[in-house]
């Protein structure tokens, strides 16, 4: 009998190839999947850790039944939004992801809120760089109705904002 | 810009849906039906 590969100790990359080689193993894809869930929890919190910073007078909380999505509330207990949207390819251009985004902030976002931050946590520095002029071209605060940040999470896990 | 699409699958236990494309891209949706990652 076949033996499976220890799913944990692949990276990222190698469960991806596995995945695709064997599309009915559950187990494979369940460790693929949370592979990618980790990855994601750990760039929120340095975006968490990096609002705190910003405003360190404002309470945090996740809203619980949406993706990446918090509220800060001031001592006066006025609340803000704040998205944390993840586009970190390495594509060519990342319009229609900006797209299907501004789509998602108008059609659920808008009436929660008056005012919205979206901070948007790109690849690395030089990506930051580029999707920070494409979103100026969309001209994404208009249409979304949200001020907007871009960073990356540096090697150390700390969200930079360019 | 047109890439090769090689899985959709839904994560049964979250209701997200993955989409691998490309050599190396991964799309995340939650079950909003929101672009939660694209890596």
């Amino acid at each position: 009998m076949m033996t499976k590969p220890n799913f944990q100790v692949m990276s990222r990359k190698q469960l991806r190839a596995y995945v695709l080689a064997h599309r009915d193993d559950d187990e494979a894809f369940y460790a693929y999947a949370d592979k990618i869930y980790e990855s994601i929890a750990a760039a929120e919190s340095s975006v968490i850790e990096w609002l705190k910073l910003q405003n360190p007078h404002q309470a945090i909380t996740k809203i619980p039944e949406k993706s990446s999505t918090f509220v800060l509330t001031d001592n006066e207990g006025n609340q803000r939004g704040v998205k944390v949207q993840f586009i970190r390819s390495s594509l060519p251009t990342h319009k229609p992801f900006i797209e299907l985004f501004i789509e998602d902030m108008l059609r659920d976002n808008q009436t929660e809120f008056i005012s919205w931050l979206t901070v948007f946590v790109s690849k690395n520095e030089t990506e930051a760089l580029e999707l920070d002029s494409e979103l100026t071209e969309a001209n994404f605060n208009n249409r979304a109705k949200s001020s907007w940040v871009v960073g990356y999470v540096d090697l150390d896990g700390k969200f930079n904002k360019i | 810009m047109y890439l090769p699409i090689y899985l959709v699958r839904l994560d049964e236990r979250t209701g997200n849906v993955f989409i691998l494309a490309g050599e190396e891209l991964e799309i995340l949706i939650d079950h909003n039906g929101e672009l939660v990652n694209d890596d």
